[in-house]
C-alpha cells in the first residue's frame, strides 16, 4: 500500500473515528516484524499492525474474490454484525468514510 | 533518479497544475523583460446538457493529458497578490534579476540580491518599500546570488564570480562591505555562530570563522559534495540540497570541522530546502517538492513527492504549508500530513518567480524585476465530491445501475467530465452543478451481450482535493457473488507489539482491515 494511503488511514480514519468505536487493523504478510516496526514508527501509526506471517488469513480473505492475488492495497470493512460491508483494491477514502459514518453511533 | 514511491505519486498528488516543466535549474534565465504567463485554463465546459451524457463527449476532448484526468485547474484561486514592488521603477536600477530573498532578524525587513546588487526592503502596512541598496550606479560588478542575514545590521553574501562577502547594513541607505573572501563558485550558505558554512558549486563546504566579521577566515574545507545549492542547519546537523547527490547530511557536532554524513537520493535535481516540524521539504526541479522525514535525523527518509507544476527552484515551509517557486508561478500545498501534501493553489507571477520566503499564510516572492507578496486564503470554501459506491456490480438481467454523487463541500461542485471505458455503457446524469449538500444521480445503462464486464467509470469535477473519482464496474462472473454481505472469516493474529486480536471479538463495532506491504 502506498505510504500516503496508510498514513491517510491513520489520520483521516483511525484518529477521526476511533473514539466513536471504529477498530482499524493493518495486516501484513509480506514483511518481517522488524521491517513492519520500523515502518510503523516512521509513519507514526497508532493502530495495531497485525502480523500474518504464514499468509493464511490473507488467503482466507483472498478466496472471497477471484481477481486479486497479492496486489495492494486491500481494504475491507467488516460491519458490527460481522458481515463484510466493503472491499476495495484501490484506496477510496470517501467511500470508506461514508460506510464508517453509517455504522457508528452518533 | 527514480522515486521509490513510483505509481503512488498519482495518489499523493492528483491535482494537476497544468504548467509545462522545464528541467534544469537555471538562475541565468533569459535576459528578456517580463514574459507574461498565460493564465490557467478557465472553467471547463459549463454548458453540458443534463442528459444524456455520452461517453467521450466534451470532457475527454478537454483533457489531452490522459483518459481519466481532470482538466487543469478549475475554479478557485485562493492565492492573491496583496503587494507588489517594481524594483526597477523604485530604484532605476537595471537589470535586477532578483534570485534570493531572505527575512532579516529585524521584524519586517527583507534582503534581496540579484544582478542589481543587495537591496534592503521593509514591509509595513501591507506595502513594500526599498530602504537601501548596495550600490547606486554602474553595472556588472555588484551582483550577488545568495544572501543570509545573520544579525541586526550584518548580512552575508555569495556570488559565483565574486565569492563571499560580509556587509554592514546597519545604515541601509549607506551600506559597505566589511570583509570578503575569494571563494570560487560560491553557492548557498548558512550561519550558526560563529561560523558561516559556504557551499561551492564544485562540491565543497567551506567553514568561515566570523568572530571578527571584518576579517572572515576559512578554517576548514570539506570535499566530497557534488553540486550543492543550498544548506540549512538544524542543531548539530546541516542538510544540503545537492543537484547530483540529492539530500546530504553534514555532521556539525564539531562545529569547525564538518563531516559528511549520509547522502539520500532525491527524486530530481535538488536545489533548495526548508524544514518545518520534523520534515524537510526539498525543491527537486521538474519532479516537484519531495518531503523527507527527520525522525532519524542522520537518515532522512523520503515520504512524499508533490508536483508543483514547472521546475521548482525554491521552497519555503512554515506552519503546515509548503510554498514553491517554479519560475512561472508560486504554488502552495498543505503539509500537515507530510506523507500526502494537499495542493491548495497556484498563481502565475508577472515575471520569473525565482525565490520565496514563507511566513504563515504569506509568501514574499523574488520575481525577477519585482517583489510580490502573495496571501493564501485558507478559509475559501471548496467543493467536495463523494460517491455512494466504490464498485458497481452489473448483475445478469439488470440493464441499469445508479450511482449518487454528493457535494459534501462548502462551494458549488461542477461535473467536468463523466465517462466509462466500455462502449456498451451509456451514462445519464441528473445535473452537472451541485450546490453544497446537494446530490445528483448518475445512471449507467448497459447493453448486455453476454461477455463479462471489467470497466471503469471516471468522474472529473472541480473538487481540488479529489478532482477525479474512479468507480470499478464488473459483472457477476468476476466472482463478486461472494464477499459483500458474507460473514467475514474469523481469525486471531498477534500484532507487532505482541498483543492478540480476534476479529469475532469486535462484534458491535465496525472494523477496517487494511492489507498492506511496506513496498
Amino acid at each position: 500500500m502506498c505510504p500516503s494511503e496508510v498514513s491517510d488511514i491513520e489520520f483521516s480514519l483511525y484518529r477521526a473515528y476511533q473514539a466513536r468505536g471504529l477498530v482499524v487493523w493493518g495486516i501484513a504478510s509480506e514483511d518481517d516484524v522488524e521491517t513492519l516496526t520500523t515502518f510503523r514508527d516512521q509513519m507514526g501509526l497508532t493502530f495495531p499492525i497485525l502480523f500474518d506471517g504464514g499468509g493464511t488469513v490473507h488467503s482466507s480473505y483472498g478466496q472471497l474474490r477471484h481477481d486479486f492475488g497479492t496486489r495492494y492495497p486491500q481494504d475491507w470493512i467488516i460491519g458490527p454484525d460481522g458481515r463484510v460491508l466493503y472491499f476495495n483494491d484501490e484506496y477510496d477514502h470517501e467511500a470508506m468514510t461514508a460506510i464508517i459514518e453509517a455504522h457508528l453511533p452518533e | 533518479m527514480k522515486s521509490p514511491l513510483g505509481v503512488c505519486l498519482v495518489m499523493a498528488a492528483l491535482f494537476s497544475w497544468g504548467c509545462d516543466g522545464e528541467d534544469a535549474p537555471n538562475h541565468e534565465s533569459p535576459e528578456t523583460d517580463a514574459t507574461p504567463v498565460d493564465p490557467p485554463p478557465g472553467d471547463a465546459d459549463a454548458g453540458m446538457t443534463p442528459s444524456p451524457v455520452v461517453p467521450d463527449a466534451g470532457w475527454l476532448a478537454a483533457a489531452p493529458l490522459g483518459p481519466c484526468e481532470a482538466p487543469t485547474p478549475l475554479g478557485q484561486e485562493p492565492l492573491v497578490e496583496t503587494a507588489t514592488l517594481d524594483l526597477i521603477s523604485a530604484t532605476g536600477v537595471r537589470p535586477l534579476h532578483v534570485t534570493d530573498i531572505q527575512r532579516g532578524p529585524t521584524p519586517n525587513r527583507f534582503y534581496t540580491v540579484g544582478a542589481g546588487g543587495l537591496f534592503v526592503i521593509d514591509y509595513a502596512d501591507g506595502r513594500l518599500e526599498v530602504v537601501g541598496m548596495s550600490s547606486s550606479g554602474g553595472r556588472g560588478s555588484r551582483g550577488f546570488d545568495k544572501v543570509e542575514p545573520i544579525a541586526d545590521g550584518i548580512v552575508l553574501l555569495t556570488s559565483r564570480n565574486r565569492g563571499f562577502s560580509v556587509y554592514d547594513t546597519s545604515t541601509p541607505e549607506n551600506m559597505n562591505a566589511l570583509g570578503s573572501l575569494d571563494i570560487a563558485d560560491a553557492s548557498g550558505l548558512a550561519y550558526q555562530a560563529p561560523y558561516a558554512y559556504v557551499l561551492t558549486h564544485t562540491g565543497q563546504l567551506k567553514t568561515v570563522d566570523l568572530t571578527d566579521p571584518g576579517a572572515p577566515t576559512v578554517v576548514h574545507t570539506l570535499d566530497g559534495l557534488g553540486n550543492p545549492w543550498e544548506i540549512t542547519i538544524i542543531g548539530q546537523r546541516a542538510y544540503v540540497a545537492d543537484n547530483s547527490l540529492g539530500l546530504v547530511v553534514v555532521d556539525l557536532s564539531t562545529a569547525a570541522e564538518p563531516a559528511l554524513g549520509a547522502a539520500v537520493a532525491a527524486a530530481g535535481s535538488a536545489q533548495d530546502l526548508d524544514a518545518d516540524g520534523d520534515h524537510l521539504f526539498v525543491a527537486v526541479g521538474a519532479a516537484g517538492v519531495e518531503a523527507f522525514s527527520l525522525v532519524d535525523p542522520d537518515m532522512p527518509a523520503s515520504v512524499s513527492l508533490t508536483d508543483f507544476g514547472a521546475s521548482v527552484v525554491s521552497v519555503s515551509a512554515d506552519d503546515g504549508l509548503v510554498w514553491g517557486a517554479n519560475q512561472d508561478a508560486v504554488a502552495v500545498a498543505d503539509t500537515r500530513n507530510p506523507v500526502a501534501p494537499l495542493p491548495l493553489g497556484i498563481e502565475p507571477t508577472d515575471e520569473w518567480a525565482m525565490h520565496l520566503h514563507a511566513d504563515g499564510n504569506l509568501a514574499f516572492v523574488a520575481d525577477w524585476g519585482q517583489l510580490v507578496v502573495m496571501a493564501l486564503d485558507r478559509d475559501t470554501p471548496a467543493p467536495a465530491a463523494s460517491v455512494d459506491r466504490q464498485e458497481i456490480l452489473v448483475v445478469e438481467g439488470t440493464s441499469s445501475s445508479r450511482l449518487t454523487l454528493t457535494n459534501r463541500g462548502g462551494a458549488p461542485l461542477e461535473i467536468a467530465g463523466l465517462s466509462v471505458d466500455d462502449p456498451r455503457f451509456t451514462l445519464t446524469v441528473e445535473k452537472t452543478d451541485l450546490a453544497p449538500g446537494d446530490s445528483a444521480g448518475i445512471e449507467l445503462t448497459f447493453a448486455e451481450d453476454g461477455a463479462p464486464v471489467s470497466a471503469s467509470l471516471c468522474l472529473a469535477t472541480n473538487d481540488p482535493g479529489t478532482p477525479v473519482i474512479q468507480v470499478g464496474i464488473s459483472s457477476s462472473q468476476s466472482g463478486a457473488e461472494v464477499g459483500i454481505g458474507e460473514i467475514a472469516p474469523d481469525f486471531v493474529l498477534r500484532d507487532i507489539d505482541g498483543n492478540s486480536h480476534q476479529l469475532s471479538a469486535q462484534r458491535g463495532q465496525p472494523v477496517v482491515l487494511a492489507y498492506f506491504a511496506t513496498w
